[in-house]
This record gives C-alpha cells, structure tokens and sequence, in this order.
C-alpha cells in the first residue's frame, strides 16, 4: 500500500501540496485529477522518491521511499516528458531497464508488434504518438509492482488507448498498484476504480469512482414560481438558473434528492445522468476555476 | 433533450440489457466472463462486474456459480409479475403527479367506456 501522510511541497516560496493524505491500497488504479498546476506532477515524482517532501512522508510497504534503492525497484515512473538521449533506440532502452527490473521481453516484442513500432530506430525521429507508445511497451515490460503515469493518454489514437487500458486491466490482475495523472478523464472512468482530485493544494475530494457517482446528482426543475439556491433542503454543487429552468447538482443519496425536490412541486423535473467528466467539472467549477 | 452521459457501468449495463431484451443475446446464452468483457472494452474488471450485478438484480442474468453468466429474456407470463410492473410503474406516475381522474380517464380508455370504477 501506498501511504501519503501529511505530505507538504514548495518550489521556494511557491506552495504547491498542502498536508496531502491519501492512501492507495494494493492492485487499485487511481486516477489523479486536478487542473493544470494543481500539483499532479509533483506528487507522482514525490512518490516515486525522486522529490523530497518538505513535511510529511511518503511510505510504500511501510517502507519511506525517498532515495530508498530497494523500494524503487518496484516502481516504474513514466514521465509526460520523458528524457532520452540524442541517438536511443528502443532497444537500447530496454537494455537500460534490464539493468534495474525484471524486465519481460516476450511482453515488449508483443507491444512493439501491436503498435507497430522498430526497436532499432532512434526515438527521435518518432511522433509524438509513438514515443509515448514506445514507452508505454517499456513501461509494460518492466511488470513493475507499482506503475506510476504522467498524462499517460497523450497523444495516442484510440485504438493504441485501448491497447493501452488492456495492459494496465493485465497488470492489476497481477496487483500491480496503477496511479496515472491525466486530464482525460473519460479514459480514466474506464480505467480507474478510485480517484483523487486535487485542487488548491490539497486533495479535495476521493474514493471509489462507483460510489462517488452514486453520491451526486443532477436535475434539471422548473418551478411555477421564484426558486433561489438557499431555497433549496440540499447539499448543492452547483446552481445555475436561466428564466425559470434550474439546473442543479448536489451531492447525497440520488432518491432523497428526488424526493426532496418533488416534494417542492416542480412543473418538470429531469433527473440529467453524470459521468465522471461531470462531477469533475462540477466539483471544480464550485471553485471558481472555470468562471 | 436530454445532455449528460451515463457512467461507463450504466452504460455497459444499458446495452447488454437492450442486447438481451431484443434478442441479440439470446435467452440462455452464456455471457463472456468480465474479465473477456473487461479486456475487450478496454474497462476496469470491477465496472463490468458491477454491470453484471445490476443486471442480475433486474433479472436479465442469472449466474451459475463455478460456471458463468447467462442471459435471460424474463417473460413476464406470469400474472404476478404483471400486477407487480402495474403498481412499480403507477407508483412512479402518481410521484410525477398523475391523479386518480387521470388514471380512471386512461384506464377507461385502455380496457373500454363500460368498465366501472
């Protein structure tokens, strides 16, 4: 298990992470959200013990993972930017990570083959689509215990994403832990089981992504008469009112919220279904982010 | 008109319970297992079960242990179950306001003028 406790992060006088706590069990994938500089990054490389926390820890196992060679071993880090040098080939790579990981060839040649990519030509010439492929075969290989992924969906058309969800579907099944940072938040409802969403420097809000879509709600109501948010008995996300027509979220059980809002005599009501996209914008939007 | 999009499960859900209702997965047909399912749609093995579970609840599948899922078209042959989708669906109408005028108006017109209250 990964263990995040009380963790705090400034780039000088910058504060990016604020007392974070978040515990990632074994064989989950968690899908870390948030808005762009809202700290994603920084706490993937803090995870994998390349970043050292200003407060707090980070343990995996029970063991702190900062500079730690042992636990690192475990963990396979893949960058939105990886850096390779001028004339690397995706052999040489995969020479490079045999060194450190038990590293399954028989995987890489499968993935190279399903993505059509030449091992013996140099990365640099590849698009921007296939380096990522490229990597995502290496990252596949290495079968590490935990995967952590920086914006891992970028750039690849969707029938390389889909290849890509079955190896993370393949890997958990062997209970690698999956943590992936994206702003594609329609793969990670496929994808993921939990979530983070960080926002302001802290985690706002986790859990399973089931049961958080179980907890939110959106309606669309017209009342006959003047209807204002303080008005209403619930625990509301987000309101917007155009002439007479509300559009609500708010967050609890779906059938009391239904109740509650029948029970005010509306002329229409429309239960309006959310994905996992949606309550994400929702959540932040209450921010103030988007306005 | 309807916005909004379905979580991935309601919608997995949604589709094998249409495939099942109209007959594209035919009544005793073995379903794939959710891990096939999983891998073929790309999707958390846990959101396909998930699916699976709900369609069970409804009746849609029915789930031999040790040995799969199976698609099941429910007739409703029984009168029961009739009498039991009346009331589910005329407690949903009375919620949305439909009164019992309204509902005499409609009966009469459904099983003709001369029936009585």
């Amino acid at each position: 298990m990964i263990e995040i406790d009380n963790l705090c992060k400034s780039y000088g006088d910058k504060h990016v992470l604020d007392h974070i706590n978040l515990n990632v069990e074994n064989g989950s994938v968690l899908g870390l959200v948030g808005i762009n500089g809202a700290g994603k990054s920084t706490l993937l490389r803090l995870t994998c013990g390349v970043l050292k926390a200003d407060e707090g820890n980070i343990t995996i196992d029970g063991e702190d993972v900062y500079e730690n060679e042992k636990i690192k071993k475990n963990i396979f880090f893949l960058p939105d930017d990886p850096y390779y040098a001028p004339n690397v080939a995706g052999k040489d790579l995969a020479a490079l990570y045999r060194q450190f990981y038990s590293f399954d060839g028989g995987v890489f040649n499968s993935y190279l083959d399903t993505f059509s990519l030449d091992a013996k030509k140099p990365i640099r010439n590849f698009s921007k689509g296939m380096k990522r492929q490229m990597y995502i075969s290496l990252a596949l290989a290495c079968k590490p215990k935990y995967l952590l992924l920086d914006e891992a969906f970028d750039g690849l058309d969707p029938l390389a994403r889909l290849e890509f969800k079955r190896g993370i579907i393949e890997l958990q099944e062997q209970d690698t832990t999956v943590i992936i940072a994206s702003h594609s938040l329609r793969e990670l409802e496929d994808i993921c089981d939990s979530f983070a969403i960080l926002d302001n420097l802290k985690v706002t809000s986790y859990g399973k992504i089931d049961g958080a879509l179980e907890k939110i709600c959106k309606l669309q109501v017209v009342f006959e008469r003047d209807v204002e948010r303080q008005d209403m008995p619930l625990d509301i996300v987000n309101f917007e009112k155009t002439g007479r027509v509300i559009k609500l979220v708010a967050r609890g059980d779906r059938q009391a919220i239904i109740a509650a809002v029948t029970a005010m005599n509306p002329l229409i009501i429309d239960e309006i279904p959310m994905d996992f996209e949606d309550m994400f914008i929702a959540e932040v939007e209450d921010k103030g982010y988007l306005k | 008109m309807q916005e909004g999009r379905k979580s991935v499960c309601t919608n997995i859900a949604d589709r094998m319970r249409r495939d099942i209702e109209l007959g594209i997965v035919a009544d005793g047909e073995k379903l794939p297992s959710c891990r096939e399912l999983a891998l073929k749609l790309g999707v958390n093995p846990n959101t396909v079960q998930k699916a699976y579970s709900i369609l069970e609840k409804e009746g849609f599948i029915e789930v031999i242990p040790q040995k799969g899922a199976y698609a099941r078209k429910s007739p409703l042959n029984s009168a029961d179950d009739i009498e039991k989708l009346a009331l589910d669906q005329l407690a949903a109408l009375k919620q949305a306001g439909l009164t019992l005028d309204q509902l005499k108006k409609a009966a009469h017109k459904i099983y003709g003028e001369n029936t009585d209250d």
